[in-house]
């Protein structure tokens, strides 16, 4: 109601009164104007790095995500594949498990290609399926092995790995992992290594 | 007027410089990271615990998968080392020896002549006893997570008291658990893990331990007539002798029971086999040719049936030949 008067004052009456609520209203508009931009410029520019606790907190997370989910209780294209492919052999194996046993099967099991190839093949594509869509695209990642029976580091997943050297942040997070093959044998214990850096 | 006109520009000035500095101040607050203060190391410690926790639950499921390869590699251990001498446990030495064997890999633990247990559960390249097998994460742990583990086992317990193809194994544990670089946290835990082992693919103790090693026959439990008593015939008969393998008898002997040659039948977990009697290592003899009645139980000449139709020379008692349904497939023997 104010702005009317005044817009009415400025086009009827004198012109000292019109200027001072034009100016009042120019400044209010200019005042909100700066703050507004502010605030813009605070939420979306890339110098407000997240916490290191927080990539932490990503990584242990996505790890123990990794290490307690059943496959059983995974809703996932790829996994259904392997699945009806008959390349799963229990459903109550974790993901982790499962990448293990594929590890496993590939070193030791049948060494020799094309077994050895397409066993790293499936565990690879295994991660990348279930990582996508829970590691957001900014941050690159990857999934390694470190098997002391052979004293070797095997990558079986990673994502922007040219962009590690330049990382701001590399976060790593270690699990160990074992697998009870069968009565009398044990795999393991290996450390995984899970690496997150932007 | 001029002045009037300059002194209220001049404060709307003054009130536009000012929400510029304020805007230029919240950039300049919230763009650069600010210096780590106490309280937030809360959430790093917090973090730590997190990872010591997951591993006390590694460790944990780690030790009873490890009472499955260990106790099952001792069973078979114990069995190859009586066969060598073809002489039986008694009991209570059979449990000690069990316990020292699945803890350390050799009879006494430490306490004596130390005598190893052997193969399976002792191999050219790796040693299978509990504490062998604990070292492995032990030491992984160590060298890649920074945590300390300190354990003690407590005591080893076998069992059969459920089903003929199961043992229990008790292990009492305690453990220490601790960040070897702080020592913020810790945890101290004794604990009784509880596993049932199935023993099917391990060597019969008594027929192995009687002919010192030269007749090995692998316990794995018939789906012949399971379950129903009635489905017993002369051809049913021959696929579960043809096949040697177990099934399940309230009126033998548990397989446990056989490492001290018990004659004391089991009702829970009896288990009964035909021997080959084809099988040179099997001596012909005016016996029984069900296992335990073999070894270890005389029958009257005049109480046994000759099954030539089945297998050469191969003979039951009168009473398992009712049981088996095939007594009128049998011939008496010649008695003196």
């Amino acid at each position: 109601m104010g702005v009317l008067s005044l817009l009415s004052n400025c086009l009827l009456f004198g012109k000292n009164k019109n200027k001072k609520g034009y100016f009042f209203i120019i400044d209010a508009f200019i005042g909100s104007a700066i703050i507004f931009i502010s605030l813009l410029i605070i939420f979306n520019s890339d110098f407000n790095i997240p916490k290191v606790q927080n990539n932490y907190q990503l990584a242990e997370d996505y790890g123990t995500f990794i290490m307690n989910t059943k496959l059983e209780d995974i809703n996932n294209d790829y996994l259904d594949e392997l699945i009806a492919r008959g390349l799963v052999d229990d459903l109550k194996y974790t993901i982790m498990d499962q990448v293990t046993e594929y590890y496993h099967n590939a070193m030791y099991l049948c060494p020799g290609a094309p077994c050895n190839t397409s066993n790293l093949s499936l565990a690879t594509k295994l991660i990348q399926n279930v990582t996508e869509p829970i590691i957001p695209p900014k941050y690159g990642f990857s999934y390694t092995i470190r098997d002391s029976s052979e004293n070797i580091n095997i990558t079986l997943y990673n994502r922007s790995m040219s962009g590690l050297p330049n990382a701001k942040t590399v976060i790593v997070s270690k699990k160990i992992t074992y697998l009870h093959i069968d009565q009398s044998t044990l795999f393991g214990p290996q450390i995984t290594e899970l690496k997150i850096w932007i | 007027m001029k002045i009037k006109k300059f002194k209220s520009n001049k404060k709307a000035v003054m009130f536009t410089l000012i929400s510029i500095l304020m805007a230029a101040l919240f950039i300049a607050m919230f763009s650069y990271d600010n210096e780590v203060q106490l309280d937030d190391k809360i959430p790093s410690t917090n973090l730590r615990v997190k990872i010591l926790d997951s591993y006390v639950r590694d460790f944990e499921s780690y030790a009873e998968d490890s009472i499955d390869i260990s106790a099952y590699r001792t069973l078979e251990s114990l069995t190859n080392m009586k066969s060598i001498s073809g002489e039986f446990f008694t009991e209570a030495i059979f449990n000690t020896t069990f316990s020292n064997c699945m803890k350390c890999g050799n009879t006494t633990c430490g306490a004596g002549v130390l005598i190893s247990c052997g193969s399976p559960l002792i191999t050219s390249t790796q040693n299978y006893s509990i504490n062998d097998i604990l070292f492995s994460i032990i030491s992984t742990a160590d060298s890649q997570l920074n945590i300390r583990t300190e354990y003690a086992i407590n005591s080893i317990k076998i069992d059969q008291k459920y089903t003929p193809s199961d043992v229990q194994i008790s292990l009492d544990i305690s453990y220490n658990i601790s960040d070897k670089t702080n020592s913020y946290a810790s945890w101290h835990r004794r604990q009784t893990i509880n596993k049932t082992i199935s023993i099917i693919g391990l060597t019969d103790p008594t027929s192995s331990i009687n002919t010192k090693g030269e007749y090995k026959q692998p316990i794995k439990m018939t789906d012949v007539c399971e379950n129903d008593v009635t489905c017993w015939n002369l051809d049913k008969f021959i696929e579960f002798y043809d096949a040697h393998e177990f099934k399940d008898e309230d009126n033998s002997t548990s397989y446990l029971s056989r490492f001290w040659n018990s004659t004391k039948y089991s009702e829970c977990c009896g288990i009964e086999s035909m021997l080959d009697s084809e099988n040179t290592k099997i001596i012909n003899a005016k016996k029984s040719y069900t296992d335990h009645q073999y070894w270890n139980k005389d029958i009257a000449c005049e109480d046994l049936l000759l099954f030539d139709d089945i297998a050469t020379g191969f003979k039951l008692d009168r009473v398992v030949a009712i049981k088996y349904n095939i007594t009128n497939e049998g011939t008496l023997l010649v008695c003196p």
